[in-house]
């Protein structure tokens, strides 16, 4: 042994008229992974020509005083099949209001209360109704800049960011399949 | 024993993330808003990482990304010539801003009420968001791009970086330039901290901090290759800086000392912030992801967990040991 460096002969080795091969074995260091900083802030002091001694005892020192820190799991990542911002987390239930607020009646007038909550999901219902008739069916799209598109209408997704149709017929050719952003549209109709 | 800093990585982002903002301390903790050129902004939980939500609306690269204190609003800032001003409880657009050319930069005032925002068209305008169908107040002087714009001294004043290798203080009710700092190079980052007025600045391998009312040079500090961003630590004991070599290093702010350095991003660094509370900074790549990095290693914090045999904290909770 020689500075951490051994020699040995293969034991396939069997050949007298073959020279002899040697096996050198290096100490085996952990790979560097994504912290070099033991290193970096301590430097050997030669800079040219490192003792094998001098390597040996910084691959050992890495090894066994460099410890990663331990995680419980890795961060959650986005959901690919919505936009996030969970309705039935805390933050969303204690903060958000919705879109169009209600008439809030100190003292509360539980009946118009009521009634406005009544009205409101009658209009949800007409919404999620008209979405469910409008599929397979022509519909015409109002868009901004005065533009009138035709298309077969799909369906919607579930924020209602965008609406998948088919031959949907532009000023610049038919698309077969298309998306279009809902934010662009001003109205639509349909024949039911 | 000496503990090596095993960063969170945050995936999600399909292009380079060129901004983030942390917002202030709130009831549900702190949040972490990222700016990405794939024009989709990503809101996640600012001590584990997790993802929030998305907020889609932009139809270009989002060059700039801010939260409220609250985080309640968030504002980013695209290239597509539209600032948006988003609800960050529902993740819905609240107001789109037009402007002349692609907007760079961002900012709250402190009660939310305001809104700075510059760009390439080299105009600071400010929004006032009570009343948006009035036109926005202008203020012109910058020769080239502007960078960051800031809010600073109370909201009273703005520090604005640009192209033009200048930053300048204007008066808020005036509209005037206060004071003009000029460099020899194109400033890469800004970062303002209310707590003292330190104003922090990079430019080539330079970390420079100056006094934000009197722009005056405290001290600088030179890191080993080009700087994109530092970050300054809330108790200001340490800075984080990070740039063109993929490695963040970490300093001592009273000597400038390099203490750490850490390999792991895949491609340039181009923001560092710390977060509120300084348990953590955040660091977004070229490479598309984001980071969390421990500032005391081997702290049970957030998702890293405490690991030594005999455990110095107290608490009940934690638990020391391998996982």
């Amino acid at each position: 042994m020689w500075f951490g460096i051994s020699w040995s002969l293969p034991k396939s080795f069997t050949l007298k008229k073959q020279f002899p091969v040697y096996v050198l074995h290096f100490p085996v260091c952990p790979s560097g992974g994504d912290n070099a900083s033991f290193l970096d802030t301590n430097p050997p002091k030669k800079k040219t020509n490192r003792t094998f001694a001098v390597r040996k005892e910084l691959c050992w020192k890495k090894q066994h005083m460099a410890t990663p820190v331990p995680v419980l799991r890795l961060p959650k990542g986005p959901d690919p099949n919505s936009r996030g911002f969970d309705p039935n987390s805390p933050r969303y239930i204690a903060l958000c209001r919705t879109t169009v607020a209600t008439t809030e009646a100190a003292g509360g007038d539980e009946e118009e209360l009521q009634q406005e909550q009544h009205a409101r999901s009658v209009l949800r219902e007409r919404f999620l109704r008209c979405l469910l008739a409008m599929n397979n069916k022509k519909v015409r799209f109002n868009m901004h800049e005065n533009v009138t598109v035709e298309a077969t209408f799909g369906s919607s997704d579930i924020d209602v960011l965008n609406f998948q149709v088919s031959d949907l017929h532009t000023p610049i050719g038919v698309q077969k399949e298309a998306l279009i952003r809902s934010q662009d549209v001003i109205s639509f109709t349909f024949d039911a | 024993m000496a503990m090596r800093q095993t960063p969170l990585t945050c995936s999600g982002h399909t292009r380079p993330v060129v901004d983030l903002a942390f917002s202030g301390i709130t009831p549900f903790g702190y949040f972490l808003i990222s700016a990405c050129k794939d024009g989709k902004p990503m809101l996640r939980q600012g001590d584990t990482g997790d993802w929030i939500g998305t907020f889609l609306g932009h139809k270009g690269a989002v060059w700039g990304a801010t939260l409220n204190m609250d985080a309640t609003k968030a504002a980013t800032a695209a290239a597509d010539f539209t600032a948006k001003v988003w609800d960050s409880v529902s993740g819905d657009e609240v107001l789109s801003l037009a402007h002349k050319h692609i907007v760079k930069s961002v900012n709250f005032t402190q009660d939310s009420n305001h809104l700075l925002t510059a760009g390439n068209d080299k105009l600071l305008r400010i929004f006032d968001l009570s009343n948006t169908d009035a036109a926005p107040q202008e203020i012109a002087g910058h020769g080239a791009a502007i960078k960051k714009a800031l809010w600073c001294n109370d909201d009273k004043q703005i520090l604005s970086a640009a192209d033009d290798k200048t930053i300048r203080l204007w008066d808020r009710t005036s509209m005037e330039e206060v004071k003009t700092l000029t460099f020899n190079t194109s400033v890469s980052s800004m970062e303002y901290m209310a707590d003292g007025e330190i104003l922090v600045i990079t430019y080539g391998k330079t970390i420079a901090f100056y006094n934000a009312l009197s722009l005056e040079l405290i001290k600088t500090a030179e890191a080993p290759a080009p700087i994109n961003s530092a970050s300054l630590h809330p108790e200001k004991d340490f800075f984080v800086a990070g740039g063109e070599d993929f490695k963040l290093y970490k300093f001592d702010y009273g000597t400038q000392e390099e203490l750490e350095s850490y390999k792991g991003h895949f491609g340039p660094v181009h923001c560092v912030r710390f977060s509120p509370d300084g348990e953590l900074y955040a660091s977004g790549s070229e490479d598309g992801t984001l980071r969390l990095w421990q500032t005391a290693v081997g702290k049970t914090y957030g998702l890293w967990k405490c690991v030594l045999p005999v455990c110095l904290d107290n608490s009940s909770e934690s638990q020391c040991g391998e996982p």
